[in-house]
């Protein structure tokens, strides 16, 4: 590309126009090519004719330069304005909460109790019980049942065959590790930690390894729609929280 | 136009402070008088201080440093220039400008009158152009936009604005070889 300009004779407008490239015309403009041409001049002749002195201001803007802008205006309402939408949604949370909370600690009227155990029936997160919390246990649960003594071969429960849970470790073993997340695949991690929950059981209890788990404690009445399954889990838990853990080597 | 110092005042400038106002009002007016006057704005002077008086309760909103202090001084000016000359053409047709008649300057200012000239020199010589590219050619050179600054001023793509100084340059610089303009 010829930025000198020597064979401008022969260009025709589209050549000229090739010529002008972005890179050109930018150091045209900005007055820092060496040899543009006539061009050249014109760009100074522009600038030339923009460097005037200030001009004079007007009254208002007079005013202005000598004592600076105005304060601010003052708002018409001091408090600040929240909208309906805003104001519906901090109520709508707030009841929630409140609802939440009752119903943590089984305070709700039976009916609506029902329905609020029945949506932590289907709720994949476990949510925590008042007696989980008097004992203060963590509000988790293993992934499968612990206490069923099949053999490995056989699969996991239907309940929930696919669905991933989060199992966090006891509170004194959580500096610096992030939960595990297990899914129901992972039966090696499941057989072995079933094996040992089994064994320290019955080395505890004092029964036969081979039997059905013994519940120390009888089935809470404010839970009727548990599973079976997740009643075990929940004795488990109470008897040894340190056994929801996911280390294995634990 | 001293974009160090533009950059050190402009915090005050937001703040209102007077001796920042001057300072913006210094560095960039004698650009947006020169863009208003070569473009054939009718009064000049009052029309930069309209500039500068819807610019300053806006500088709150400045970005970018010098860079957006300039884009919003130029965009604002290019409206009130779109506005004075629409305001000029409901008037009718403008009486073509006589340099010799015009009482705003005075006769016994050289420089004054020389920069008029210049003024006229610049007029003449972008008169051949489309309005648009006219517009383009002055922000690039008066107020160093770059494209893209000029493309937010005058509400256009960044490709609109390099196609518009691009076919302006070469019709000026084909008149310049023709004799048509004078340099």
């Amino acid at each position: 590309m010829n930025h000198s300009g020597d064979d401008r004779d022969d260009m025709d407008t589209d050549g000229q126009q090739q010529e002008l490239d972005d890179w050109t015309v930018d150091r045209l403009l900005a007055g820092q090519l060496a040899d543009p041409g006539d061009l050249r001049q014109i760009v100074e002749l522009v600038r030339l004719a923009s460097a005037l002195p200030p001009p004079a201001p007007n009254a208002a803007l007079a005013e202005i330069l000598r004592n600076g802008l105005p304060g601010e205006p003052v708002p018409e309402r001091q408090t600040p304005r929240v909208g309906w939408p805003m104001r519906t949604g901090l109520i709508a949370a707030a009841l929630f909460a409140a609802t939440f909370g009752a119903a943590t600690a089984n305070a709700l009227p039976a009916p609506i109790q029902a329905i609020v155990d029945d949506i932590k029936a289907r709720n994949p997160f476990e949510l925590p019980s008042p007696t989980q919390r008097q004992q203060d246990v963590p509000a988790t649960r293993s992934p499968s049942p612990p206490q069923v003594p099949e053999p490995a071969a056989v699969p996991a429960p239907a309940t929930q065959p696919q669905e991933e849970r989060t199992v966090l470790p006891p509170l004194s073993d959580r500096s610096g590790e992030a939960p595990v997340t297990r899914s129901a695949d992972d039966t090696a991690v499941t057989e072995g930690r079933d094996e040992r929950d089994e064994a320290e059981d019955d080395r505890e209890a004092g029964t036969d390894p081979e039997g059905p788990p013994q519940p120390e404690e009888p089935d809470e009445p404010d839970e009727p729609d548990e599973s079976e399954d997740v009643e075990g889990a929940v004795e488990v838990d109470q008897e040894d929280p340190t056994e929801l853990t996911s280390d294995p080597e634990d | 136009m001293n974009e160090q110092r533009l950059v050190e005042v402009l915090p005050a400038a937001q703040m209102g402070e007077a001796w920042a106002l001057r300072v913006v009002f210094d560095e960039l007016a004698p650009r947006v008088q020169g863009y208003l006057r070569t473009r054939g704005a009718a009064e000049p002077e009052d029309l930069t201080s309209e500039v500068f008086l819807a610019v300053f309760p806006r500088l709150s909103t400045v970005t970018g440093g010098a860079a957006g202090l300039r884009t919003l001084v130029f965009s604002v000016a290019h409206a009130r220039l779109v506005d004075d000359l629409r305001r000029q053409g409901r008037r009718g047709p403008a009486v073509p400008y006589d340099p010799q008649r015009d009482d705003r300057v005075s006769p016994s200012s050289e420089d004054e009158a020389f920069d008029q000239l210049a003024v006229e020199r610049v007029r003449t010589l972008l008169g051949t152009l489309p309005a648009d590219q006219r517009d383009v050619l002055l922000l690039r050179i008066i107020s160093d936009l770059t494209v893209e600054q000029v493309a937010v001023a005058m509400g256009r793509s960044p490709g609109a604005v390099k196609q518009l100084q691009r076919r302006g340059l070469v019709t000026l610089r084909s008149q310049a070889r023709e004799g048509r303009v004078p340099l």
